[in-house]
């Protein structure tokens, strides 16, 4: 049971009374994270080492996985050429294979492996990365005065009204604006938290049940539930709120 | 001394075991009776497809289950494990258990709930559309998985306020595990109806036209997810209380505060939880009817999520001014 604990705060370097370098910064998590990137890199190597008109397998494999990405892709996009749609399907793609391999890497048996988006700090990047990009792109598409002047409220640009109501809607953006701002900022938490809490719940619920079977049967069944699956659903959620977050600020 | 702090632990472990499986339980009894209601209407109407739908029955119901059992495995762990192995001392262990508690009950009540409502959906679908059993089914478990998400925080939370020692002390302490109960399990209920009301229309959307059933899912997934934002709130509130607030107040003034941030975000989140998953509902029927605008449903769908989650907004602004300005 006392695993649970040293899961969330961790102090130590597992096993060890040796504390951890840099202020505590988890190196499990840094560690974790080359980890998968190593594996995905090498897999997606293998698989497209002999690259051929009439696909391997390995090829098909990824063949078919970026197909069904650009047609996700670009039927959430809508943009107006293939082209531009095709622009942010490495972004997204690369997203949910790094998120899918970081949810499984709790099914390794290993003290030394643990999920990286397990840890708040690996799930806020990613979730402030997604802003940033969205922002960035809404910004380019809309220009950035335009963009931003959503965020005063509906009434900030209503050119129609005069005097005394053209008074009221612009100072209605001092009621907006914090609101705004305020609901940009929930979004991060709420993206990032909720893989974070997915994760680290699939993997607590896992040691509390197994401890109390003694390690037996059961703890198989809620790897393949918690572990595949939920981490399955999860990366998804995340990649498609990414894609729909861009969507809504480019259109 | 050390007899009133013993019977302040005991008092604690009592109701917070009996909270914890009293809510959690009602919710995924309730939901899985609505499952074997729709179930025995849909044999009524399709009686030879009897032997696809009781599959479809028992797998929802088995999936709808999970969140009273990890109600189940929270309250045996209030009532068992030793008081060495909890963390804080004293009376306080009394509050984090009864903390503990209030947040798996609550949080287990709305998921269990909102699991039965897609398991409805879906032996009903079977009865209407026998040939895509499998589709339906699919579906099904995946809106369910989706609508535990709210019961796994707050067996997150439950487990942290157990085993993780506190970083106050005194009144202030008994303040900081009641409310973050309170803000975890309260502020999972509306979101955990919420979802599973998501699921019951993305249920139905898919067996009505299983062609267009990648596009409602993909509708469901994202009005589940942002539908969630509430419990998220509650979840961070208590992430704040539990680790973040060292110079809170230690005396009653400490207690008020954190007991106050923790009601505010956790009632304010039941509205916005059911009302987006009400807007996800929509979203997906709408979704399953002309899958060809999937995608203008969809940002549509979000950006009304976003507005009705204005309250719960205001609600963590509440809590947060609470915790951090007065």
């Amino acid at each position: 049971m006392e695993q649970i604990g040293e899961r969330l705060i961790l102090h130590y370097v597992p096993g060890t009374s040796i504390p951890l370098p840099l202020g505590g910064v988890n190196i499990l998590t840094v560690f974790s994270t080359l980890v998968v990137m190593v594996l995905l890199w090498a897999v997606l190597w293998l698989a497209m080492r002999r690259r051929a008109l009439v696909p391997g397998r390995g090829q098909m494999m990824v063949e078919l996985f970026v197909g069904a990405f650009d047609e996700l892709v670009s039927s959430s996009l809508e943009l107006d050429t293939r082209e531009k749609n095709r622009k942010f399907l490495p972004l997204i793609a690369s997203l949910f294979l790094f998120l899918l391999l970081s949810n499984f890497m709790g099914f390794v048996p290993s003290s030394y492996i643990e999920e990286p988006t397990a840890d708040i700090n690996c799930t806020l990047s990613l979730g402030c990365m997604a802003m940033v990009i969205a922002t960035y792109c809404g910004a380019r598409a809309k220009g950035t005065l335009s963009y931003f002047s959503e965020l005063l409220g509906p009434l900030w640009s209503e050119e129609s009204s005069t005097g005394a109501a053209r008074v009221a809607g612009k100072l209605s953006a001092l009621f907006f604006f914090p609101l705004n701002v305020i609901g940009e900022l929930a979004k991060v938490v709420s993206i990032s938290f909720r893989l974070f809490g997915n994760i680290l719940g699939g993997g607590i619920i896992i040691i509390v049940v197994s401890t109390l079977v003694y390690h037996m049967v059961l703890p198989v069944g809620m790897d393949l539930f918690f572990v595949f699956f939920v981490g399955t659903v999860q990366a998804f959620v995340f990649t498609m709120l990414t894609l729909t977050y861009i969507a809504v600020a480019v259109k | 001394m050390d007899d009133i702090a013993l019977n302040w632990e005991l008092i604690g472990r009592f109701l917070g075991a009996g909270i914890a499986l009293g809510f959690g339980g009602v919710g995924a009894a309730v939901g899985m009776g609505i499952a074997a209601g729709q179930a025995n209407e849909g044999m009524m109407r399709q009686p030879k497809v009897q032997g696809a739908m009781l599959r479809t029955m028992l797998i929802g119901q088995a999936v709808g289950g999970s969140p009273s059992i990890f109600a189940l495995v929270i309250g045996l762990l209030i009532l068992f494990v030793p008081s060495s192995a909890l963390a804080g001392s004293e009376h306080l262990l009394g509050a984090a258990v009864l903390g503990a508690g209030l947040s798996i009950g609550l949080g287990c009540f709305g998921s269990g709930l909102g699991c039965g409502w897609p398991a409805g959906a879906a032996c009903n679908g079977v009865a209407r559309n026998p040939r895509q059993a499998s589709k339906v089914t699919q579906a099904m478990i995946i809106g369910q998985a989706v609508a535990q998400s709210p019961s796994i925080f707050a067996t997150v939370i439950s487990l942290i306020l157990l085993f993780v020692p506190g970083v106050v002390t005194g009144w202030a302490a008994v303040g900081v595990a009641v409310g973050a109960g309170l803000a975890m399990g309260v502020g999972a209920l509306g979101p955990g109806m919420g979802s599973g009301i998501t699921a019951r229309g993305a249920v139905e959307g898919v067996s009505r036209w299983p062609a267009a059933s990648g596009q409602t899912l993909r509708t469901m997934l994202i009005g589940q997810a942002v539908g969630q934002t509430p419990a998220i709130f509650g979840m961070l509130v208590a992430f704040i209380m539990l680790f973040a607030m060292r110079d809170i107040e230690p005396g009653l003034v400490g207690f008020a505060k954190a007991f106050g941030a923790g009601v505010a975000v956790g009632f304010g989140g039941v509205g916005p939880g059911i009302g987006s998953g009400l807007a996800a509902d929509s979203g997906c029927s709408a979704t399953a009817a002309n899958p060809f605008q999937g995608a203008l449903i969809l940002r549509t769908l979000l950006i009304g999520q976003a507005v009705s989650q204005s309250t719960a907004i205001y609600a963590l602004i509440i809590a947060l001014a609470l915790l951090y300005v007065v």
